[in-house]
């Protein structure tokens, strides 16, 4: 394997490639840099804590979840290994996604990571990882149990209606915050700074 | 229904912590004390990803009453002023963090690390580390001799920073008179006790059917009354609700992120209500926050 591949598939592990770049990598891969992705994900997952699924093949995933984006090729690749999952945050203003009602699977904008069916419960040393997106109510404990791949399908938008609706609820559970997080007035540091973007 | 105790006794707690204090869980109770107790002055940055910012932020605390300031230093815009507002009024998350009720080293790790320097200060640094996946951590770094947070990183579940506050200059002389016409008294109501905020609750025709254990009620009444605050003693969100004919169009589940703080947008099915939930949390905490919401009709 090359070594442009080997620093490619080490910039995907960490969000930062292209989608361009990502189809390259897949396109190119053969069994020997998917095994080194598959070492790569371990050790990342080892150093942050994550759990480690040797079950999953990522690279497949990935690859059918674009082959089913089918012609939504100009959008830059979310972050899609990070557990929010398309919540990336922008370089200067909060980054606003949406996805359709239901998880509809035909919704636009299919997302880029595929549905795992790989369910784990995973607890190590006392913390429990990943939970179910869809708890039942007050059925919430210690042992939650959980998909790590199913995020639901998000969507990039940016409508001036749910900015403001953002900030108008900033601004006032920023009020709250500042009354009990130990930090006081420094708190509102984060409106002032969202707001002059 | 607040816990009285005399600025004196404050005062001691502080002098007598700065010796003895090294449980991680005393650091955070002289934390509750100082931010509040002390008269500081100083720069403070606020830094998300790549972006920066600094404030000039004077408190400082006459007879007994709290007056702030927030001065943004990289823009023209006004600074961000509160009075009036007593030290001896409690909170709930400092109550939590007190000891009273003693939760947070139920729901986080809590260990010292090393000793620094932050602002030319030498600063005691708490990790504050989640045991499950329903908040965030914390990284607070407090400074020796007062106790005030110089240093406050809030991480992700990869332990990933996600905001950053952080004194540049600190000093504890009175300065400048920070008292000004402009500025807004600091109005609440704290539930108390477990009844009172049971009560408030029960009074409300929504509530989270769900929320991560170790919460509490703060705060149950918003400026307009639609709101609800929580705390487990150093993370807070809020849970608001809408009626959805606000919305132009169909309103959708929506997912946005500014530094630490994520909101979760989720119309209630079969109800013409949309909830939102903001806070430093992770997403999936306020994503299960709002689809647990129950409407009384």
């Amino acid at each position: 394997m090359s070594n442009d591949l080997r620093e490619s598939l080490s910039a995907l592990m960490d969000g930062e490639a292209s989608e361009l770049e990502l189809r390259r990598i897949l396109k190119d891969a053969d069994p020997d840099s998917q095994a080194y992705w598959g070492r790569l994900h371990k050790q990342r997952g080892a150093m942050h804590g994550e759990p480690h699924f040797p079950a999953l093949d990522i690279s497949a995933s990935v690859s059918a979840a674009i082959a089913r984006e089918g012609a939504h090729t100009a959008k830059p690749v979310f972050e899609w290994r990070k557990p929010l999952a398309g919540v990336a945050v922008a370089a200067s203003v909060a980054a606003l996604v949406v996805f359709g009602l239901g998880g509809n699977p035909g919704q636009a904008g299919a997302p880029l990571v595929a549905d795992s069916e790989a369910p784990v419960a995973v607890q190590e040393g006392g913390r429990v990882y990943l939970a179910s997106p869809q708890t039942s109510v007050g059925a919430v404990t210690a042992s939650v149990s959980s998909t790590p791949g199913s995020v639901p399908r998000y969507q990039h938008v940016d409508d001036q209606q749910s900015r403001k609706r953002f900030e108008r609820f900033l601004q006032q559970h920023t009020e709250r915050a500042a009354l009990n997080n130990g930090q006081g007035m420094v708190t509102y540091a984060r409106l002032v700074s969202h707001e002059a973007e | 229904m607040l816990n009285i105790k005399s600025a004196h006794v404050g005062w001691l707690f502080l002098l007598a912590g700065a010796a003895l204090a090294d449980q991680p869980a005393d650091w955070l109770e002289r934390m509750s004390h100082a931010h509040r107790e002390v008269s500081y002055q100083g720069v403070v940055t606020h830094q998300v990803e790549d972006r920066l910012r600094s404030y000039k932020v004077i408190h400082q605390v006459r007879d007994g009453r709290e007056f702030e300031t927030l001065q943004p230093l990289d823009s023209p815009d006004a600074k961000w002023v509160r009075k009036g507002h007593s030290i001896h009024c409690v909170h709930p998350a400092e109550r939590l963090l007190r000891g009273d009720e003693p939760t947070l080293s139920k729901h986080y790790d809590l260990a010292m690390g090393e000793r620094g320097w932050v602002a030319g200060r030498e600063v005691v640094t708490v990790q504050v580390a989640p045991r499950d996946v329903f908040r965030l951590g914390y990284r607070l770094s407090l400074d020796v001799l007062t106790g005030v947070p110089l240093k406050t990183e809030t991480l992700d579940q990869q332990d990933r920073v996600l905001e950053r506050f952080q004194f540049m200059m600190f000093d504890t002389a009175q300065g400048e008179e920070p008292i000004d016409a402009q500025a807004r008294e600091v109005v609440h109501r704290d539930p108390a006790s477990p009844e009172d905020r049971a009560r408030a609750l029960s009074a409300k025709p929504w509530k989270p059917g769900w929320i991560p254990e170790g919460f509490t009620l703060a705060e149950p009444l918003g400026r307009s009354g639609e709101a609800l605050s929580f705390t487990d003693g150093i993370s807070t969100f809020s849970v608001f609700v809408e009626p959805a004919s606000q919305f132009q169009g169909t309103p959708l589940a929506a997912a946005m992120r500014s530094g630490a703080t994520v909101s979760y947008t989720y119309p209630l099915p079969e109800a013409s209500f949309v909830a939102t939930v903001i806070g430093e949390v992770p997403l999936l905490t306020a994503e299960q926050v709002a689809k647990s919401l129950v409407v009384t009709p």
